[in-house]
């Protein structure tokens, strides 16, 4: 069954945006964020055509989106953002939120200067290693850092709160964190055995793959109001941690997906790829699923909640000073996998959607209810990590993203290698001596990961991010630059 | 394409498995996939396509300890008897793996050989299986994006399916 032209149509609209024509079985049109030369790297891969196909899906609204970093991932593309309406047949589909639900990234900022840190930099990254479990296997073996599995599900029920209820944080981390840390409509009891019984020793745990603590010093500053608001000091240092809800989530996706593929042809919905496997939104299977992801977004939450407590332990005790003294406040944490329900407008109507974004950063607005307090004015605070020897992002959110993608923005840079092409361009490179001699000190459970991660396996985010700023779907306002890496 | 097996396809695989190219089984071949990574199996039947299958998925997962070769820190040998069914050949193909997967990244048992039985879209296996030095996998799932699965015009049998890393 053919969804879709062999050709596939698509149109520039302008500088940064490319149409995808409705065609073939589309629902709607596709919409890629994208200058011509990123584009041309986009067309190298078949993520146009997985663009197109999420616009097959029935009950879509609006537009099926492209974010600039986008690239061929399995089903929806690594970089997509789509809404659909409970109320047209619109579905759910667990590739429409990746295997790492609620995979995201989360930034402290501190009051502590790089020249400051620079004499205790290795120190600190060996303690930070000691002290977080990073790589495949590395999970807590300790009885007081395993949890039961009665435990998990209730990480499961209650996110970050729960992390921070056991003295791993504070109150104002709860509320610089997206959602509170806790999405409320978690259903614990949807999330099988199995995914509860991979949680239980990796909670507070990096992972391997593109997973990362990462020290950077803040190098760039584009806009003064923003980042005051966001307390970042130029060559301050600050911490990004991304990770997500480890294999507890990969077991949840893997075991819904399954479910899934039966009841979408129960529902008499064609797929054009069968990781596009889906059910109705108002179903039992796309509701089992919603209160499972949710779960398991809150074990993310708490994931990365309780890995900010450790490293914040780590500095203070390198740096001597508690991290209340060294400044060590969460900006933000936000997630670039899942799908949530929200309320946009689409023509004159409110309507209340639930907008799944694979690789893609909610990016709500200046004056938005979600957006904390402290940043009401300047807009949600936007993590865009690149590789690991050049530079991270911090952007907003703003009006317009609100008005054409559903409030989403980019992740990070996109690969521009397979992991396999990575590792043959390093062989013979001492990896570890090159991060060092660029000022950089790294730390890693498995060589292999590094090499796979090299930054020229990655696109330069840099690229990314300037059509992002360029299209008004993200504002930037500062540049990080990686001094210290943990990798998995 | 999916395929059905006309009658019923068995083996028993042997515990010292030859590697092919780049440390993989023979038989199977690594795609390039930029984000993720993908395998083209080929095998004279069924049950010697899931096995080889199963050997690439531990190669991958668990790199850097060789399928069958004992190595000095994994335990003894384990058995595990178990039967799985799915919509269709390709379907039961992801199930198996995802399976084998979620054993080695919870349980720590990395599949070793087995004997194999495939009939219409069920399996039934005993696993041999080895104790890893600890639970854990380097990739995070098997996908069912490009996945394909059936026999050849010749009798023969290939498949193509990407693990998520």
């Amino acid at each position: 069954m053919t969804h879709l032209p062999d050709r596939l149509e698509i149109r520039q609209i302008d500088d940064c945006r490319w149409l995808i024509p409705r065609q073939g079985r589309m629902n709607a049109d596709g919409l890629v964020f994208a200058d011509r030369p990123l584009m041309e790297t986009i067309r190298d891969d078949q993520s146009l055509r997985q663009v197109a196909n999420v616009a097959c899906l029935p009950g879509i609204v609006g537009r099926s989106i492209g974010m600039p970093d986008i690239h061929w991932g399995y089903g929806f593309a690594i970089g997509g953002v789509a809404a659909f309406d409970p109320d047209a047949g619109g579905v759910i589909s667990p590739g429409g939120v990746g295997y790492d639900i609620n995979c995201g990234v989360r930034l402290l900022r501190s009051d502590v200067t790089l020249d400051e840190l620079r004499p205790r930099l290795g120190r600190l990254m060996d303690r930070i290693m000691r002290d977080v479990p990073a790589g495949v296997g590395e999970g807590y073996d300790s009885d007081d850092r395993t949890l039961t599995a009665r435990e998990v599900r209730e990480v499961l029920a209650r996110g970050a709160t729960w992390a921070v209820e056991r003295g791993y944080g504070t109150a104002d981390d709860l509320a610089h964190t997206e959602a509170g840390g806790r999405l409320p409509s978690a259903e614990p009891d949807r999330v099988g055995g199995r995914a509860v019984e991979r949680g239980r020793a990796q909670l507070g745990t990096v992972g391997s793959g593109n997973h990362f603590i990462e020290l950077g010093c803040v190098r760039e500053i584009y806009d003064e109001r923003a980042a005051s608001a966001l307390r970042l000091g130029l060559g301050s240092v600050a911490v990004l941690i991304h990770s997500g809800s480890r294999g507890l989530g990969h077991q949840v996706c893997t075991d819904h997906l399954e479910a899934m593929l039966s009841a979408a042809s129960r529902y008499g919905i064609e797929l054009p790829d069968r990781q596009l496997a889906c059910a109705p939104l108002t179903s039992p299977e796309g509701r089992d699923y919603l209160g499972a992801m949710a779960a398991a977004a809150n074990f993310a939450f708490a994931n990365r909640q309780v890995m900010s407590h450790r490293v914040r332990d780590a500095f203070a005790h390198v740096l001597e000073r508690s991290w209340e003294e060294l400044g060590l406040a969460l900006v933000y944490d936000v997630a670039h996998n899942n799908a949530k329900w929200e309320t946009h407008r689409i023509g004159s109507a409110e309507r209340r959607l639930c907008v799944h974004r694979k690789g893609a950063t909610r990016a709500f607005p200046p004056g938005h209810p979600e957006v904390p307090d402290a940043y009401r004015d300047i807009g949600q605070p936007v993590l865009i990590p690149g590789d690991m020897g050049r530079y991270s992002y911090v952007l907003v959110g703003t009006a317009t993203a609100f008005a054409e993608t559903f409030g989403s923005t980019c992740h990070g840079a996109g690969r521009r290698m397979s992991r396999r092409q990575a590792k043959k361009s390093v062989r013979g490179r001492d990896l570890e001596r090159e991060f060092r001699e660029r000022g950089i000190e790294v730390r890693s459970a498995s060589r292999a990961t590094v090499a796979e991660e090299v930054p020229e396996a990655y696109k330069d985010v840099a690229d990314v991010v300037r059509v992002v700023d360029a299209a008004g779907i993200g504002r930037r306002v500062a540049r990080l630059e990686p001094v210290g890496v943990l990798k998995g | 394409m999916s395929g059905r097996p006309g009658r019923g396809s068995r083996i028993r695989s042997p515990a010292a498995g030859r590697p092919g190219v780049a440390g993989l089984p023979e038989g199977v071949r690594e795609l390039d996939h930029t984000a993720d990574v993908g395998v083209e199996i080929t095998a004279p039947d069924a049950a010697t396509l899931f096995d080889r299958a199963a050997r690439a998925l531990r190669s991958l997962a668990v790199p850097g300890v060789a399928g069958s070769a004992r190595p000095a820190d994994a335990e003894e040998a384990h058995t595990h008897t178990l039967e799985l069914a799915a919509a269709d050949v390709a379907a039961l193909l992801v199930r198996w793996l995802s399976e084998l997967l979620y054993r080695i990244d919870a349980l720590g048992l990395a599949y070793d050989s087995a004997d194999i039985e495939i009939e219409q879209a069920t399996v039934r296996a005993r696993l041999r299986e080895t104790r890893l030095p600890e639970p854990g996998a380097h990739i995070k799932a098997v996908t069912y994006h490009g996945l394909a699965c059936g026999p050849r015009p010749d009798g023969s049998w290939r498949a193509r399916v990407i693990f998520d890393v």
